[in-house]
């Protein structure tokens, strides 16, 4: 388990105002992949935004009454180790820019100031997780650290196959140095 | 038993994937529940939290993270937003993953088939995990594709975490020996960590 706070996830769900959806998907769009302003939450192991509408069946089986939703919504989904309320404060003082640009196209969004309303607005559009499964329960760091020494590890087993008691030991301080 | 007899580790280390290859994705569905979907699911969530193996998902090493909500109403920010109350009430599931999306849905049904069925047996139209085309047929047609998916470690999988973590709780062990030992003690402890973590090498 971490040693810090545990993985948490977050659910916000926020009304795109009409006419603003293009926009947004383009917005977000350009958020994954290198120099995502994601890449500034140092705690966050993944981020997921989707833009979901009306809802449908999958099959011809379908319910006798329906109330489809009316508006299309922001689905914005993350797992990191902090508290709930220092993730929100993350996204609103590191994604700055971006923030603004995702968030300004929902209804209600008041801004990243005052950032009492900017809490109230992620704490108002938070939809419970009621079950949930984590395969590690890790930090970021905790993972990238790991999969580096897992990676060195191959390595020196491969030339470990070589080396004599003397060889293998000095090998493996030079590569794992104490602190 | 030397080093050059253990096994051939090179194997492993070149099955890893380039770098530059993504591993990771992600997948959100909606669903509408049937009449008692949401009282079934509500007990059967509140069993899982005191029965966590309930919904036997430990096995599964494909899956970073899976979570589920229900959607009776959305949150309400004033006008211009309606207020929305969707009949029958949503089930709402993501999952993040490092598979392609059938061999994903494959693994999912072999590990965890039976708690496939009494969650998704709650939703409309669900045809259950008898056909794998049936039910990747129901789910992509039920899919909302990402606008944006990002991850820290975004070429890593889930089994390379688990495998780095596993290999990382026995390291600092060999960092103890390698302060301590001599080169022909520390060969010993190191062969032994070999033998054990092979698998994760």
């Amino acid at each position: 388990m971490s040693g810090t706070w545990p993985t948490t996830p977050l659910t916000v769900i926020t009304p795109v105002r009409a006419g603003q959806e293009q926009e947004l998907a383009e917005t977000v769009n350009g958020l994954a992949g290198d120099g995502s302003p994601f890449e500034r939450l140092s705690s966050t192991h993944f981020a997921h935004m989707v833009v979901i509408g009306q809802v449908g069946v999958g099959t011809s089986e379908v319910p006798r009454v329906r109330r489809r939703l009316r508006g299309r919504y922001l689905v914005f989904t993350a797992e990191f180790n902090s508290p709930v309320d220092d993730f929100v404060e993350e996204l609103r003082v590191r994604l700055a820019v971006a923030v603004d640009e995702i968030w300004g196209r929902c209804i209600g969004y008041p801004g990243r100031e005052p950032d009492v309303a900017f809490h109230r607005y992620f704490r108002t559009n938070t939809v419970p997780v009621l079950q949930r499964f984590a395969a590690y329960d890790a930090t970021v760091e905790e993972v990238l650290n790991a999969v580096d020494i897992r990676r060195q590890h191959i390595e020196l087993a491969v030339q470990s196959q070589t080396m004599s008691p003397d060889q293998l030991l000095d090998e493996f301080r030079r590569r794992f140095p104490r602190p | 038993m030397s080093t050059d007899e253990l096994l051939p580790v090179e194997a492993s280390a070149r099955a890893e994937a380039p770098a530059d290859r993504r591993r990771v994705s992600t997948v959100t569905l909606v669903t509408q529940l049937r009449p008692l979907g949401l009282l079934h699911l509500g007990a059967l969530f509140a069993l899982t939290k005191v029965w966590p193996k309930r919904l036997g998902m430990t096995p599964l090493r494909s899956v970073f993270f899976t979570r589920w909500s229900i959607l009776v109403s959305l949150p309400h920010n004033g006008p211009p937003q309606l207020r929305e109350r969707p009949h029958p009430p949503y089930l709402l599931w993501q999952s993040v993953y490092s598979a392609e999306m059938e061999p994903y849905i494959e693994s999912f049904v072999a590990s965890v088939g039976r708690q496939i069925d009494v969650t998704w047996n709650t939703s409309y139209g669900y045809p259950g995990t008898g056909s794998i085309t049936r039910l990747r047929e129901y789910i992509e047609s039920l899919l909302w594709c990402p606008s944006c998916e990002w991850c820290a470690y975004p070429n890593v999988t889930v089994r390379t975490v688990l495998s780095s973590l596993a290999v990382v709780r026995e390291h600092r062990f060999l960092l103890e020996a390698a302060d301590q030992a001599s080169p022909e003690e520390f060969t010993v402890v190191y062969e032994g960590f070999l033998r054990r973590r092979q698998a994760d090498l």
